[in-house]
């Protein structure tokens, strides 16, 4: 799968985490580089996802509602880079901050562009993917997902407070 | 070893399902003990009738943790577990207390301390006080498991069986291999260890041969009844009865002593199994050979390729390290550890005796926070065994335990605290008639050693032996008598060898010349463990040239990225950057040290601040705020002109004089901190001296610290808007307290109206704006 994966787009996407709006320097790009291939040595990416039967009745708030009107049903989603990434950036964090950051936002850029990749393969009229925390749905709804995607497998946690961890993971809901 | 009770020349058969089996009623099994237990009686009947003789409690998630919020308490849930099981035995199976992960992550990874899953499975096993046996199970985290039998061990009498759930590439979650957690579970002295739950029979055939490669104490396995799938909205396991059943004979032909099944399989596939192997003879146990460490993240084997102990977490002879300990500056020891995995290291040996510290204290909290960053075994050092005890407590893993030696006294001390956290011994061939000055007469102490660590079940494979390097300035012949030494004990007793080598060459020029030659030598001889300074560019090619001559590094790997020529854009750019402070701005890391300290020779230490650092500093900042330059470019600025400033600290010495300080925490349930750390990162570069009491910080501590120390400007950051509330009540705890102070916040999901709402002063909307902030307010 991660042979897949689009080091241009998740480069592009890990410089909008940053707020990064021109194009990069030569330290940049070259930071880029050499962190995007130390992460990718460690990056355990997984996903989980299966068809709910639930009812999308049953789930909460009003806007999650309103993103599965066309759908008929939904699927429970969550997907994660794994756990040695967090140790990679706390690690680096310690020898360089700079460095730490850069690899911070490809870490997430690199779980975005796995979860479309996983995406991609669903049934043309699935949504885009809506997670605990967007619009009204509460963050506490992360356990019912993490539960759902039975993520302990996946390697997910969640805290008391709603984070999850590994931190490069996502919850979501996806209709269809 | 010490014998298993499940040692005895049969198979143990073990109950099959028993969440699957209480699936249809529609709420945890745990509460049926309670409002249904009939249910689970006609459960546990049935499969004692199918030939179970060990019954699995049903308590598999009865812990304070998950019941929190339902009418039932731990105790009560876990007596009526055992006596239902009681009395389905009837008499002809063993009741085993059940016990599954708490369902919360341990910290670092997640925020539930060691200690406290200790006492959360502790109270389990207490309350299971009538049970003859006790299963922990579907473990993933190593560090879980162990708090998990510690609390058994030490609260109960009973033989344990601990089983792990592996992935598909045969870890557990948290990373460890399989040699990994038969060496910690076999190092805790538990009595049978395995896997269960995940896989079906026919996954697990490729990783059994693994587990019992390694493992010498009686193997459990506890397959699932084949993988899961969804059919009509239900999970099913689909693996039939005599599908399971030929699976399990295969194993227990191959090794396995108790045999059970986890999830979906039913009496009808113990029955089978049963029938299946009642014609195999069980394996008898084997002692496995391999010496064996190993972190939260991976195995060590010893003995086979030579391995390096980084030796510079240890104060003997270094200042700063001393400092830092002194001033309880964990991170100084932190980059001595990152810097020595990063060169190659193999082992940390973690040595932090001061006479004038917490020496245990220090121990715990450098072993856990080296083991938050860093996945590389620990080689845990001191002279005392209260220390060593302590560290050996909390260390997620089977670590090298530093050290014994052939005293009575020490061995007396030392050796039942191995036997009982487990670890490799290191051995030194000194006792209270001192170091021998013959190979014979270390040789013999090392075999006292091994004879007096037999009466505590500790194994030979568990002890290396150190011969002791004496320096050969003030006796000739102390080298060669090493050298013998380890090749005696190499060749006679077959143990794995280590040295601390550079003591060889004191008193003698050109040092690691003859270090590094000694080493190569004792590397000939058999030497197993070299204790030495990977960041040594002489020691660490002898190192790498002995393994590549020993077709030891395959296809030379290390050989030749040890060569690796430099060739970083940033190093050629540097070139044209010579000053100072156009070093900086480009933050060019490796080079502003020596820059600052070739113009020491000319300026004074506070021109240089004034007329290069700060200059550049207050540029770099405007380019950030004019979005000219970015977070990462003001960040590795920042980090150039730290390094200047620790040139400057170096040559006059560290200043009385520190900056107006600032406290700065992540609050409480939030354990994401990047966002502080750059905070802290950049106000310490603008010399403020930050206090940064890390993430996940309760408000009374906050509140503390700021009155104690008086500090006048307190950072908080939260990322999640659930850490948010917790926020506020630092804030309000804040406000109550008779300590007057300015608040600044930031973190992902604030902004100034909710800074506002929440009664902070200041929303810090970038590390910079903070920046800024506190020098307008405290400047």
């Amino acid at each position: 799968m991660i042979t897949e994966l689009d080091k241009e787009r998740i480069f592009k996407t890990a410089l909008a985490f940053m707020h990064i709006t021109k194009e990069p320097d030569i330290f940049l790009k070259e930071t880029l580089e050499s962190a995007y291939s130390e992460l990718l040595k460690v990056s355990d990416l997984r996903h989980f996802l299966v068809l709910s039967d639930d009812d999308k009745s049953t789930l909460p708030g009003k806007a999650i509602k309103e993103h599965l009107k066309d759908s008929r049903g939904f699927y429970y989603f969550a997907a994660t880079v794994g756990q040695p990434a967090d140790v990679l950036i706390r690690k680096t964090q310690l020898s360089s901050m700079s460095r730490a950051v850069v690899i911070d936002a490809l870490a997430g850029a690199m779980l975005e562009d796995y979860c479309d990749k996983v995406c991609a393969a669903l049934p043309d009229n699935a949504t885009s993917r809506f997670s605990p925390g967007y619009g009204d749905m509460p963050l506490s709804f992360q356990h019912v997902l993490i539960s759902k995607c039975s993520a302990a497998r996946l390697g997910i946690s969640v805290l008391p407070s709603g984070l999850l961890v590994p931190s490069k993971s996502i919850t979501a809901i996806i209709g269809v | 070893m010490k014998k298993s009770y499940f040692d005895k020349n049969r198979f143990f058969i073990i109950d099959g399902g028993m969440g699957t089996s209480l699936a249809e009623y529609d709420c945890p099994g745990e509460y049926l003990n309670i409002t249904n237990p009939d249910a689970v009686f006609a459960v546990q009947r049935n499969y004692v009738e199918s030939g179970a003789q060990i019954l699995t409690a049903n308590s598999f998630g009865a812990n304070r943790l998950k019941l929190a919020g339902t009418p039932y308490t731990t105790e009560e849930i876990v007596k009526a577990s055992i006596s239902i099981a009681r009395k389905a035995a009837d008499g002809k199976a063993l009741v085993s207390l059940d016990i599954g992960p708490t369902g919360a992550l341990l910290a670092p990874m997640g925020n539930l301390p060691f200690e406290e899953a200790y006492d959360i499975f502790a109270e389990i096993v207490r309350a299971g006080e009538e049970a003859d046996t006790i299963t922990i199970e579907t473990m993933t985290d190593t560090y879980e498991l162990k708090a998990a039998v510690l609390a058994a061990k030490e609260n109960a009498n009973k033989p344990i069986i601990a089983t792990v759930s592996i992935d598909e590439n045969g870890k557990l979650i948290c990373g460890a291999d399989i040699p990994a957690v038969v060496a910690l579970l076999e190092g805790l002295g538990v009595d049978a260890l395995g896997f269960n739950c995940g896989f079906g029979p026919d996954q697990f055939r490729e990783f059994f041969p693994i587990l019992r490669k390694y493992t010498s104490i009686p193997i459990a396995l506890l397959p699932n009844a084949g993988l899961p799938h969804v059919v009509d909205g239900k999970t099913v396991y689909d693996t039939s009865p005599s599908e399971f059943a030929a699976g399990m004979r295969e194993f227990a032909m191959q090794g396995a002593l108790l045999l059970g099944g986890c999830c979906g399989t039913t009496p009808a596939h113990i029955r089978a199994m049963v029938d299946a192997v009642k014609d195999v003879s069980p394996s008898p146990l084997t002692e496995k050979n391999y010496t064996i460490v190993s972190s939260w993240a991976r195995s060590q084997i010893l003995g086979d390729a030579p391995v390096i102990i980084g030796e510079r977490i240890n104060p003997t002879g270094k200042k700063k390290l001393k400092e830092a300990l002194r001033d309880d500056n964990i991170e100084y020891l932190l980059k001595e550890g990152i810097s020595q995995a990063d060169a190659g290291a193999h082992i940390l040996d973690v040595n932090v005796g001061l006479p004038e510290i917490d020496e245990s204290a220090m121990m715990k909290k450098a072993v856990f926070e080296l083991q938050s960053i860093l996945p590389l075994p620990l080689c845990i050092d001191s002279s005392s065994p209260e220390v060593l005890e302590a560290a050996l407590r909390i260390y997620n893993g089977k670590p090298v335990i530093n050290s014994v030696n052939g005293k009575q006294e020490v061995m007396d001390a030392v050796l039942p605290i191995a036997a009982k956290y487990g670890g490799v011994l290191v051995a030194l061939t000194i006792d209270e008639d001192g170091i021998p000055d013959t190979a014979e007469g270390r040789f013999k102490i090392a075999e006292k050693i091994v004879r007096e660590a037999a009466k505590y079940n500790i194994s030979q494979k568990d002890i290396m032996i150190d011969c002791l390097t004496l320096t050969v300035s003030s006796d000739i012949n102390a080298a060669k008598t090493t050298l013998d030494a380890v090749k005696m004990i190499k060749e006679r007793l077959g143990l794995c060898t280590v040295l601390g080598v550079s003591n060889v060459s004191f008193g003698l020029p050109n040092r690691e010349k003859l270090n590094s030659s000694f080493l190569t030598q004792a590397l000939l001889n058999g030497l197993s463990c070299a204790i030495m300074n990977p960041l040594s560019d002489e020691m660490l090619s002898a190192f790498l040239s002995y393994n590549a001559l020993h077709a030891l590094d395959e296809g030379f790997s290390k050989y030749i990225e040890s060569c690796g020529i430099e060739t970083k854009a940033a190093e050629s750019k540097a070139k044209d950057a010579d000053t100072l402070d156009e070093i900086i701005f480009r933050g060019l890391k490796n080079e502003s040290y020596a820059k600052t300290q070739e113009l020491l020779h000319s300026e004074k230490p506070l021109d240089i601040i004034n007329e290069y650092i700060i200059p550049a500093l207050d540029r770099t900042g405007a380019e950030f705020e004019a979005k000219r330059i970015f977070l990462p470019h003001l960040l590795a600025a920042a980090e150039t002109a730290k390094n200047a400033f620790t040139a400057i600290t170096d040559f006059v010495g560290p200043g009385e004089a520190k900056g107006e300080k600032i406290l700065l925490a992540t609050v409480q349930g939030d354990i994401h901190d990047i966002g502080k750390n750059i905070v802290s990162l950049l106000l310490s570069t603008y010399g403020f001296d930050v206090v940064d009491l890390g993430r996940d910080v309760a408000p009374e501590e906050i509140v503390r610290t700021a009155e104690e120390q008086n500090i006048r400007l307190v950072g908080l950051s939260a990322l999640m808007t659930t850490t948010v509330a917790s926020m506020e009540r630092t804030i309000e705890a804040l406000r109550r307290s008779p300590h007057s102070c300015k608040i600044m916040v930031g973190g992902a999901v604030l902004n100034q109206e909710y800074a506002d709402a929440i009664g902070a002063d200041f929303y810090g909307k970038d590390a910079l704006a903070s920046v800024n902030y506190a020098k307008k307010i405290l400047n």
